[in-house]
């Protein structure tokens, strides 16, 4: 690692005898039971996922047809479908992603690349012209009120860092009452895939901003210092060079935070989803304020909680179909990250 | 997580805007793949049932209990077949949940597994939203042990469910509940506090307080929203005590069996008859609440007629427990009256 010469260490007692060289060596006794210990646990944590999963595709497989996925919801287990469902599941992540991502990005830009940076040379630059006296009137007001924000910025960044990690947190069915209270009560959006998508980029919100944050905090400093250094400006080193050497990162989170958001049943609920709905949701997502709050997971809790087995099986099936989405934008992911992905 | 497999592509690639921009296509790719998916039959719907339909137009917005909610829904799927151009959702946010927006005019329709509360009633008049109450269907309260288990009795008193279920109660096997049941370790399960199911039984069961509140039973049961959790609660105790809807014990007589129920008159086994009659004692109706503003609409009066119409139909097809002819006809009658 070091290039720098480390003193020579002092004159060490002959121990080297009692001391068996570190190939042979063999763990403690307490390392090797924490040792099994973790692996045991790993095992046990797999095999859930594992008998999860397989019962899922035992009692679900058989349903899982092209009518499935064509057909509308239905009284009728063995006419009901999930295109609906689907549907509606594709349109709350488009409308989700369109406001969560831009608001997420910038927020995490600012807060990263901007906020935690000193504003020392700015402050200074604000004071001498106050000092000297070539602003007055509202000029001279603006410049104080500046100067009063970059003095208790930091503050502010600290608490609303604070406060983005404690709102990941936050159960999902909070995210759902403030979606009804603003995006329906007071912005007056009818109980659609438009209000759902909202609520539901209010709840991955803070997972993008710090996810993003994260990416962009890797990319090493002195590739920003380096653009700024040769006369960019700290907006011109971000956006050519910072920005897209993070994406991959972003991106990556982003569909993490979508994972998130596609599986969300409570949430939706409160703000008026629907099992059943007569027309079948468009895929324009411009329609979405007007179309049904139908969604997959939705779905699939009415479907377990009805007494006939067979609905039972095709509840399993949906799970599967949802499965099935979130293992493509998982895929998605892992492509992106390991194409674009680079080491510094 | 699934990261965790991820290996980092040890080639270092240059990162230009070209291979961002490739990256934000892939996104695009992945959402237009799962676009394609869903397209399927992309609008048939909207084109099927074109003969012979009629020419009403609308939408109808159901909410409310989710236990007669599939009922609503089958009964909008049959009115979809002649009136497709009429929207009908139907939601599941519990009876109290949907009498709340009811009672906002928000639905048009709301499900009840019970009777309006006043206090919803109040939230009702103070907003102006008038309704009538119709009965579309009936559910019966079953009391469930494990199928094959002999407790000692095959009937249980209003009294020995009072014992049990009381505030408190610390009856824990079955030879505690009287005399002639055997020594065996009593397990209970029901539905948890969210549930219309629970108010009803306690209502039922353990009477007001002299504040005249229902009270509440003891805490100490494994407690569900999901009925089918119950099911498997009570197939998994040796000898468990268990209550839910009707229908959930019809769709598990292999693994579950009932208790006969004993009003004071005699016990009365569970059964469509009995429940419909009213012999069965924890037996309750099942309503929807019309505004009376919807109702003038051809398409809201069209479709609830048809529903109480065919409410025997529908209920014996959907696994429910279908309504006294008399209640139907009552409900019919308001409907007419209303209408007119």
């Amino acid at each position: 690692m070091s290039t720098l010469e480390t003193p020579a260490p002092p004159p060490q007692p002959p121990v080297a005898s009692t001391v068996r060289p570190l190939a042979k060596k063999r763990a403690r006794p307490s390392e090797q039971l924490f040792k099994w210990l973790v692996v045991g646990l790993t095992a046990i944590t797999m095999a859930m996922l594992i008998w999860l999963l397989t019962s899922v595709l035992i009692r679900g497989a058989g349903s899982v047809s092209w009518a499935f996925l064509t057909d509308k919801p239905s009284s009728n287990p063995a006419k009901a479908g999930f295109n609906s469902a689907l549907r509606g599941s594709i349109v709350l992540m488009m409308v989700t992603i369109f406001f969560a991502w831009p608001i997420g990005v910038a927020a995490a830009l600012y807060l990263e690349k901007f906020a935690a940076q000193s504003a020392t040379l700015t402050e200074r630059r604000l004071r001498e012209r106050l000092a000297t006296g070539r602003v007055t009137g509202p000029g001279a007001a603006w410049t104080r009120i500046r100067l009063w924000w970059l003095r208790i910025r930091p503050r502010v960044v600290h608490l609303v860092d604070v406060n983005i990690s404690n709102l990941a947190a936050v159960p999902s069915i909070i995210y759902g009452l403030l979606g009804l209270a603003i995006f329906v009560g007071v912005m007056g959006i009818s109980k659609s895939l438009l209000a759902g998508g909202l609520t539901l980029a209010v709840l991955i919100l803070p997972i993008i901003i710090i996810a993003a944050r994260e990416a962009l905090r890797a990319v090493p400093m002195s590739i920003e210092q380096g653009a700024m250094a040769l006369g960019a400006t700290r907006w011109q080193a971000v956006r050519s060079q910072v920005f897209p050497a993070a994406l991959p990162g972003i991106l990556t989170g982003t569909i993490l935070a979508m994972s998130r958001a596609i599986g969300e049943t409570a949430p939706l609920i409160v703000v008026g989803g629907v099992v059943y709905s007569t027309a079948v949701p468009s895929l324009n997502p411009l329609e979405a304020g007007n179309e049904a709050l139908l969604a997959m997971p939705l779905q699939i809790y009415f479907w377990t909680d009805q007494p006939q087995a067979s609905f039972q099986a095709i509840a399993a099936a949906g799970i599967i179909v949802l499965l099935a989405t979130l293992l493509v934008m998982n895929l998605v992911a892992i492509i992106l990250r390991n194409r674009y992905s680079k080491r510094w | 997580m699934p990261f965790g497999a991820i290996r980092m592509n040890p080639k270092e690639t240059t990162m230009t805007s070209r291979s961002m921009y490739a990256s934000l296509a892939a996104l695009a790719v992945a959402g237009g793949s799962l676009t394609l998916a869903a397209c399927g039959s992309s609008d048939t719907a909207d084109t099927t049932g074109g003969s012979g339909a009629s020419n009403l137009a609308g939408t109808i917005a159901i909410d409310g209990s989710s236990t007669v909610a599939p009922l609503s829904t089958a009964a909008a799927e049959q009115f979809n077949e002649n009136n497709p151009d009429v929207n009908i959702t139907v939601g599941t946010s519990g009876t109290g949940g949907g009498f709340e927006v009811f009672c906002k005019g928000e639905t048009d329709i709301s499900n009840a597994s019970r009777g309006i509360k006043d206090d919803e009633a109040e939230a009702c008049t103070t907003a102006g939203v008038e309704y009538e109450e119709i009965r579309v269907a009936s559910d019966g309260i079953t009391l469930i042990t494990k199928a094959g288990v002999d407790v000692g009795k095959a009937c249980l008193t209003f009294p020995e469910l009072k014992k049990i279920w009381s505030p408190g109660s610390k009856v824990n096997n079955w030879s505690q509940v009287g005399s002639g049941f055997k020594d065996l370790p009593l397990a209970l399960s029901g539905p948890d506090s969210q549930s219309g199911t629970y108010d009803f039984f306690n209502e039922e069961v353990l009477g007001e307080d002299a504040k005249g509140d229902v009270i509440q039973p003891r805490q100490d049961y494994t407690a569900s929203a999901d009925d089918n959790v119950l099911v498997r609660s009570v197939r998994d105790a040796e000898a468990g005590l268990g209550y839910f809807g009707f229908t959930y014990f019809e769709e598990n007589t292999d693994t579950l069996q009932s208790f006969a129920l004993d009003g004071g008159e005699g016990c009365v086994e569970p059964t469509t008859e009995s429940i419909t009659s009213g012999e069965y004692k924890l037996s309750r109706p099942l309503f929807i609440y019309v505004s009376k503003k919807s109702l003038a609409r051809p398409e809201v009066q069209a479709f609830v007629k048809d529903y109480v119409a065919n409410a025997t139909a529908l209920a014996e097809a959907n696994a429910y427990v279908p309504a006294p002819q008399s209640a139907l006809d009552e409900s019919a009658q308001k409907i007419e009256a209303a209408a007119s």
